[in-house]
């Protein structure tokens, strides 16, 4: 793979910073964050509540609302600036060019409107076709993401249909009119885990058949490792270390991904306390200076206060610490 | 400092042999009558009936004082349920819920407060159970000043305590449950069902909710407790890697009814129904590494309507013809484990 010439990412974010101005200050949710997605590459953010890990999806679909901005930073999807588009253009991309699948589905699906009347919407705002040309391309989508019966599916309601199901509306949905990228916020976090394996399943599939890109935000580090080919780990706002998923979980080099890896209780010995990161995330309004993982890091010491670069570690795989954990 | 819970001597002497928690065929159902005009239409001969959701069917457990007890399962399993029964916030429909030689029934005029008080329960969201107008310091000692079990005067003495012990500074006694993050507020709802000094926890998805850090340390603070009161857990959770840290012994339900009961270490070597063995299959883990998934097909059914004979057959892999028509008991498969299938797999 990398004897190959890198062909040209499909969407570039690049030092971006995302804050919102609130009366009791401002808050950089999003600081300095630069990443790639390349063409058919599923790309994993994970981070914790708080993280900055939604708000950076919602920067790229330019879904951000005062008092939130972005501050600085450019974000290009196939070599085009979208941070300066103005906002009948960004609508022209979204739903379109770029699509995002929501952590909810029920709140995601108009309640009132049928799952057909919802497709047609979708297509219409894109592309001038008529309802039953819209429902045959609705009914095609449907059975492309599982759903039996997909004809008479499209004259239900949203609450007729199963939290999974619903998703898998929402995917259809989001893959409609053929997007280039995809982002999916959360997407399985609410569903059983028989249902969130289907779905994982079913999204590799569409990746693997499609041209489409994707950035899965999650929260779950075993979903990232069962799906994704990179991954970015944000914390308080940055990205503390990203690489290809095999690298990152396999050998983190930042203290935040061992921290987060040493937590999940499945793969530890039971019975015996989990190796645990003290205290909670930073308020976003007071960060610490330099490194905000300091005050929780057992590795930390003086020079951490100073400002952190990324640096890269291995074949794209880059961290930001200045005590690195050992490599192999 | 807390009020202990006195006991006769020969009361002592039962609780030491018999298991702490005992539940026999215990079922529950949730009946939604019919509209008044759904009355009439069915009266007129037309095909409408009371919809009958069968939540627990003949569960039978019991729980060894100072173990923890996994229950795990999808949603509408009926595992939150069946933590209520235990937890006597619900009365079964059939069969009963023993706790400490004592019958709990929800409402029961014959249940004493102090029998109520060894059981106490810690919910999912932390945010939803705790009361957001009552400081803290009201929220953990309320239910003890009320019982009796500290005088009001020791109050501030007594929380403080309480929020030394599941790790919260003292100083945040007089704050209210907003200016707490998840996990503190997880542990205010901990403490407050320590407060009473109960012998029998039920966690309802208790670490549900959280950031995998915090889930940890609520984890590792449930064990010290566990450890240090000695306490009996009924841990509810839909995550297995949860369930197997902390739980001595493990129940998988699925639609109602106990599919597999096995201790913790036989359950994760060689789960026996095909439906436990999906569980553990779907589960991406770390160290498996990116792959295919091969899910099991299908829904979960409508609580409403469920499979006929074994519930899961619909979207078993290894089904057979019996599976739809007679429904398997729950039979022992190799030693100390029950398996409802017809082909357990050990």
């Amino acid at each position: 793979m990398n004897a190959m010439p890198p062909p040209q990412p499909v969407l570039e974010v690049e030092r971006l910073s995302t804050v919102f101005d609130l009366r009791a200050g401002m808050v950089r949710s999003v600081n300095d964050v630069s990443f790639i997605l390349k063409r058919g590459e599923i790309l994993g953010i994970v981070g914790e509540s708080g993280s900055g890990k939604s708000v950076t999806g919602l920067s790229v679909l330019g879904l951000i609302e005062p008092p939130g901005r972005i501050a600085a930073g450019s974000i290009r999807l196939e070599g085009r600036e979208l941070t300066t588009l103005a906002d009948a253009e960004k609508r022209k991309l979204r739903g379109n060019a770029i699509s995002m699948i929501f952590q909810d589905p029920m709140t995601t699906l108009n309640p009132v409107l049928s799952i057909g009347r919802q497709f047609f919407e979708v297509i219409n705002a894109h592309r001038k076709v008529s309802y039953t040309a819209a429902l045959d391309e609705a009914e095609a989508a449907l059975v492309q993401v599982g759903i039996p019966a997909a004809r008479e599916r499209l004259s239900s309601y949203p609450h007729e249909l199963s939290g999974g199901m619903r998703q898998r509306v929402c995917i259809a949905m989001s893959l409609i009119n053929k997007p280039a990228v995809v982002i999916a916020d959360e997407p399985t976090t609410a569903l059983d885990v028989t249902i969130q394996a289907q779905i994982l399943y079913m999204m590799q599939n569409l990746v693997r058949d499609s041209d489409v890109s994707l950035i899965w935000v999650t929260h779950d580090l075993s979903v990232v490792a069962g799906l994704c080919d990179r991954v970015a780990v944000m914390y308080a706002g940055r990205i503390v270390e990203t690489g290809p998923v095999e690298d990152v979980l396999g050998n983190p080099r930042h203290p935040y991904t061992r921290g987060l890896l040493d937590s999940i209780p499945g793969d530890a010995e039971p019975g015996h306390r989990l190796r645990q990161v003290p205290g909670t995330q930073p308020s976003p309004l007071d960060l610490p200076q330099g490194c905000s993982f300091r005050p929780r890091c057992s590795g930390a010491r003086e020079e951490c206060k100073s400002e952190l670069t990324s640096d890269q570690v291995g074949p794209e795989h880059f961290v930001r610490c200045l005590f690195k954990l050992g490599g192999d | 400092m807390l009020g202990e819970i006195d006991r006769t001597a020969d009361n002592k002497a039962v609780q030491a042999a018999a298991p702490h928690v005992e539940i026999y065929n215990a079922s529950r159902s949730f009946v939604q009558k019919m509209s008044p005009v759904e009355a009439l239409l069915s009266r007129a001969g037309m095909n409408y009936s009371d919809r009958v959701v069968q939540a627990v069917s003949d569960v039978s457990l019991e729980i060894p004082r100072g173990t923890a007890l996994g229950l795990v399962g999808e949603s509408g399993c009926g595992k939150s349920t069946l933590g209520r029964m235990a937890a006597g916030l619900l009365s079964a429909t059939h069969g009963e819920v023993i706790v400490d030689g004592v019958r709990m029934d929800a409402g029961h005029a014959r249940m004493s407060a102090r029998d109520m008080l060894r059981v106490q329960m810690v919910f999912q969201n932390p945010m939803a159970s705790l009361n957001p107008r009552q400081k803290v310091v009201d929220i953990v000692t309320e239910a003890a000043v009320y019982h009796g079990l500290i005088r009001r005067r020791d109050r501030q003495e007594f929380a403080a305590e309480l929020l030394r012990e599941v790790g919260l500074p003292p100083d945040v006694l007089n704050r209210l449950p907003h200016q707490f993050s998840g996990g503190q507020r997880q542990r205010i709802g901990i403490a407050r069902a320590l407060s009473v000094s109960p012998e029998f926890l039920i966690c309802d998805e208790p670490v549900a909710a959280l950031d995998v850090l915090i889930q940890a340390q609520i984890i590792n603070l449930l064990l010290e407790l566990k450890e240090r009161r000695k306490l009996t857990l009924l841990f509810i959770s839909h995550d297995l890697g949860v369930v197997r840290h902390i739980c001595d012994e493990v129940v998988v339900m699925y639609l109602g009814r106990i599919v597999e009961r096995a201790s913790t270490a036989d359950l994760f070597a060689r789960p026996a129904h095909p439906y436990t063995q999906a569980l553990f299959q779907e589960i991406p883990r770390i160290g498996s590494g990116r792959r295919s998934y091969e899910p099991i097909s299908g829904e979960i059914p409508s609580p409403l309507s469920p499979p006929t004979g074994c519930h899961f057959h619909p979207r078993c892999p290894c089904v057979i013809e019996k599976c739809s028509l007679e429904t398997p008991p729950l039979i022992p498969v190799g030693d100390a484990r029950l398996a409802r299938c017809w082909l357990p797999s050990v």
